[in-house]
């Protein structure tokens, strides 16, 4: 009875140590550089630029809209364009119903499934934001499609609906997010952005800017080493 | 020998719970709908075996054996919807939270899908709630 009792007791103990190690470990996690995984995800500019962008985006949330229309152009046309930097976007879901679209980004720039096409992804994902609905709603497949048409007459509308209704790229997306959940720590708050594995949190055009300025002249300094 | 039983039962319990934990707050595994019924199940164990280990009460197993047993079976049912296409004849999971897409856990470069984790830790309970009570009829 005692040793059944002394038994428990000790058990718990280890448990609620295990807890604090995992809670602990986490905080260490967050600060440091981290190396993030993008292939198979839509990737803008030369492999070998000195700067990775890498930005989770959830169709449905405001911040991602203002991200995209304000400070993804700027990084492209400041140095994408110019060979300095690369830009990845991951998309997520986690708000309601935003799956779908989540699924036909992903379907767009799989069209073709030998060359996917990032410039037909982010065509698509800027329309869509030009034309974000509220948060919550819900979009039809035929919605989705009419999106699609009027973003690029490149997109393969018959393929999209395929992979709509069969929900092809549905578990991608669910390994996105839940790999976006493990690179925070648990809270994924989006615009998730890294530069070259940082987590950047204030995601105003001039931060940013300035973030990818200094990791550059950092670059330079260490005579050109990633 | 039904002390210990219980002792046993509780533990399987906890590192049911653990592991269930671990994998949704530590792996950020995000548990379907089928989940957190089996959750249910397990979860409250932990409590009910617990006293009755430490106050070496039998009457716990009586409490206990129907929430193992419904576990046990959601966690059969939740196998069967992985293994087998498109089974779910009862339409338990909505399409969204797919309980269909199977996880795995990688134990040694074994994957063992989640579900049969569950269904292997309601077994053992199940058995080890048997002989306590068997023992106690003694």
């Amino acid at each position: 009875m005692r040793s059944i009792r002394l038994l428990m007791v000790l058990i718990i103990a280890l448990a609620v140590g295990f807890i604090g190690y995992f809670y602990f470990d986490v905080q260490s996690q967050k600060s440091k550089a981290k190396q993030i995984d993008t292939s198979g995800q839509p990737t803008l500019g030369s492999k070998h630029s000195p700067i990775h962008v890498i930005v989770f985006e959830e169709p449905y949330c405001s911040a991602c809209r203002k991200f995209s229309e304000r400070v993804l152009p700027a990084i492209r046309s400041e140095f994408v364009d110019k060979n300095l930097a690369t830009v990845t976007v991951i998309p997520v879901s986690f708000l309601p119903h935003s799956m779908l679209l989540a699924e036909g980004w992903l379907s767009v720039y799989h069209q073709n499934p030998a060359e996917p096409n990032a410039e037909l992804f982010f065509a698509f994902a800027r329309y869509f934001y030009q034309h974000q609905p509220d948060e919550g709603s819900v979009l039809s497949v035929s919605q989705v499609l009419q999106m699609a048409k009027e973003a690029s007459p490149k997109i393969n509308l018959q393929q999209l609906e395929h992979n709509l209704k069969e929900r092809t790229y549905h578990i991608r997306v669910e390994e996105n997010t839940t790999y976006a959940k493990q690179l925070l720590g648990g809270r994924l708050a989006t615009p998730a952005l890294f530069i070259n594995g940082r987590v950047v949190e204030d995601i105003s055009v001039n931060n940013v800017m300035t973030e990818i300025h200094e990791r550059l002249a950092e670059f330079h300094d260490r005579g050109g080493d990633r | 020998m039904s002390r210990s039983m219980l002792f046993l039962s509780w533990l399987i319990a906890a590192v049911a719970t653990f592991m269930s934990m671990y994998l949704s707050e530590r792996l950020f595994l995000e548990p379907c709908e089928l989940c957190w019924y089996q959750r249910i199940c397990m979860f409250p164990l932990v409590w009910i075996l617990g006293r009755a280990a430490w106050k070496g009460d039998r009457g716990g197993v009586i409490y206990a054996m129907p929430l193992a047993f419904i576990g046990f079976a959601l966690a059969i049912y939740h196998l069967l919807m992985q293994e087998v296409f498109h089974f779910d004849p009862i339409g338990l999971c909505d399409f969204i939270h797919e309980c269909s897409h199977p996880q795995l856990v990688h134990l040694g470069g074994l994957g063992i899908p989640i579900p049969m984790l569950s269904a292997l830790s309601f077994f053992a309970l199940l058995v080890s709630l048997f002989i306590a009570h068997a023992a106690a009829d003694e």
